[in-house]
């Protein structure tokens, strides 16, 4: 049985108005695995975890994701395993009240409504958000409202899941940071995470691909990556706080 | 405070009424929905003389007000820009249409007042069905009855979608505007010279912002249907519920009820 989940094979991509933003992508991410995606500004970190949602469909090269290939034919069966969040929680949210959102997925796909009531509970849990069903979208602070956009994502997934999270820590305090941290680390299934944050990659993923001109420059440890200061700025980051004060 | 911020506000007010859980909110949206489009219609049938017919009408609104537990200072409040503008349009009537029908003393009551009133009574009550509607049964709730009565799939979406962009909207409208008070201050406005940029970014934005919206509600499987997400009231309930409906506003139609009552005394 494999254990892999998603699987890039030489993905190309190219938007109408220039040149390769993704060229030649090779990616195995295992199943559990967290994968932190680098790179600097307009890398093509979030045009990656677009593809991969089916939300970009015009591409070259072979995606499979939970053994479907990324078909048009296959995006119900797919989405039900892939869950995307945004950078933008405000826009993400769009029901009245985070009970209402967290439902709205689980409706779309036919659930009974005990079906529906148990995965939201099940999702709100997981966020540890089960205080905040009630409360209105707009009442929520920035790090509800990511914590409220993943419970949303999280409700569709009938088992281990793929949770894609593109600049999941922008804009949260250090206590929301923090509480983000935490909940993803305690979700089993895989998750790739686009960010600039290096610390927060460094705190939440094992592995790390850094994305430069278009292609994977180093696919590995993390640890190892985020401590190569001449490696990082050569492709336009920086070292992480938890690292430039050690030694 | 800029508006926008409270437009947004008095929007989240009234989403929360509809989803109170009063009679009036419990019963199934398709009866409410159902409901609203007979007395429109029934409402907008009248001729533009028939006053006393169409005061009748005004029963719906009252009674509804009370089992659907609104306020009546809040709705008046909420309506009020909408009232003016109804108030405005019959205006004009009283200086078009002078014939003569009845004189009081020194006042002579025309046919122009007498279509005046109508119509404001008329728009007034459409406005009034309309806003107990959105009060008693969210814009999600209004969709699926919608759908239930075999309106276009797409046609549906696209009410839901302006909808939840109007939000999106004006909020984009919002933050528009601060930043450019807080780069003008002393300024009590936006300059006419700033309209057209400002209008454009707005705009811009808002349609990203609606593409993200659009894009996260596919993710999550949204293919253009609707699901009541609450417990409704028993369907007999509703059933009798639009029956009485039916059959009191064609009473109301076809028999002057105040007519009736004022030739008792």
């Amino acid at each position: 049985m494999t254990h892999i989940i998603i699987e890039i094979k030489n993905l190309r991509f190219f938007y109408r108005t220039g040149s390769y933003v993704l060229d030649g992508i090779d990616l195995s991410v295992n199943k559990g695995e967290s994968v932190g995606v680098i790179g600097r500004n307009g890398a093509g970190k979030s045009t990656f975890l677009k593809i991969l949602t089916g939300l970009l469909p015009v591409y070259e090269g072979e995606i499979r994701i939970a053994e479907f290939p990324l078909e048009k034919k296959h995006y119900g069966e797919i989405r039900r395993k892939l869950g995307y969040v945004f950078q933008d929680s405000d826009s993400q949210l769009f029901m009245n009240t985070v009970r209402e959102d967290v439902s709205f997925g689980p409706f779309n796909y036919g659930c009974s409504k005990e079906e529906v009531e148990r995965s939201v509970e099940e999702a709100l849990r997981k966020t540890h958000i089960e205080a905040l069903a009630d409360r209105h979208i707009y009442r929520l602070s920035g790090g509800e409202k990511k914590l409220a956009a993943i419970a949303g994502v999280l409700a569709l997934q009938q088992d281990e899941g793929i949770l894609l999270m593109d600049e999941p820590s922008a804009s949260l305090d250090p206590a929301n940071r923090e509480n983000l941290i935490r909940v993803i680390k305690e979700l089993k299934g895989a998750k790739l995470l686009a960010s600039h944050d290096l610390d927060f990659i460094y705190d939440t993923c094992e592995r790390t691909i850094l994305l430069s001109g278009g292609k994977i420059v180093y696919d590995g440890e993390t640890k190892e990556l985020l401590k190569n200061k001449e490696f990082l700025e050569e492709n336009g980051l920086r070292l992480p706080l938890s690292f430039r004060f050690q030694n | 405070m800029i508006k926008s911020a409270e437009v947004i506000r008095e929007l989240h007010n009234v989403e929360n009424l509809a989803e109170r859980e009063t009679f009036l909110c419990r019963i199934h949206p398709l009866a409410k929905v159902l409901v609203t489009i007979w007395y429109l219609i029934l409402t907008m049938s009248f001729g533009k003389y028939d006053m006393i017919g169409l005061a009748g009408m005004s029963l719906y609104p009252v009674i509804m007000m009370i089992l659907g537990e609104l306020s009546v200072r809040q709705t008046f409040h909420r309506l009020r820009p909408v009232l003016l503008m109804v108030f405005l349009i019959g205006l004009p009537n009283p200086f078009f249409d002078r014939t003569p029908v009845l004189t009081i003393g020194g006042f002579t009551l025309t046919t122009g007042m007498i279509s005046m009133a109508t119509l404001f009574c008329k728009a007034g009550f459409a406005v009034f069905a309309s806003y107990i509607l959105v009060a008693t049964t969210t814009m999600e709730q209004i969709c699926y009855a919608l759908r239930k009565l075999h309106v276009p799939r797409m046609l549906v979406m696209v009410i839901l979608l302006i909808y939840r962009y109007l939000i999106l909207m004006l909020r984009e409208a919002e933050r528009v505007t601060q930043a450019y008070l807080l780069r003008a201050p002393g300024e009590k406005g936006i300059k006419k010279s700033a309209w057209g940029s400002l209008t454009g970014q707005m705009l811009l934005r808002s349609m990203d912002r609606a593409q993200t919206v659009y894009e996260s509600m596919t993710l999550r499987g949204f293919r253009g249907e609707f699901f009541p997400r609450r417990d409704f009231a028993p369907m007999w309930q509703s059933i009798l519920y639009g029956l009485f409906w039916g059959i009191v506003l064609v009473v109301c139609r076809f028999i002057p009820i105040f007519g009736v009552v004022g030739s008792l005394f």
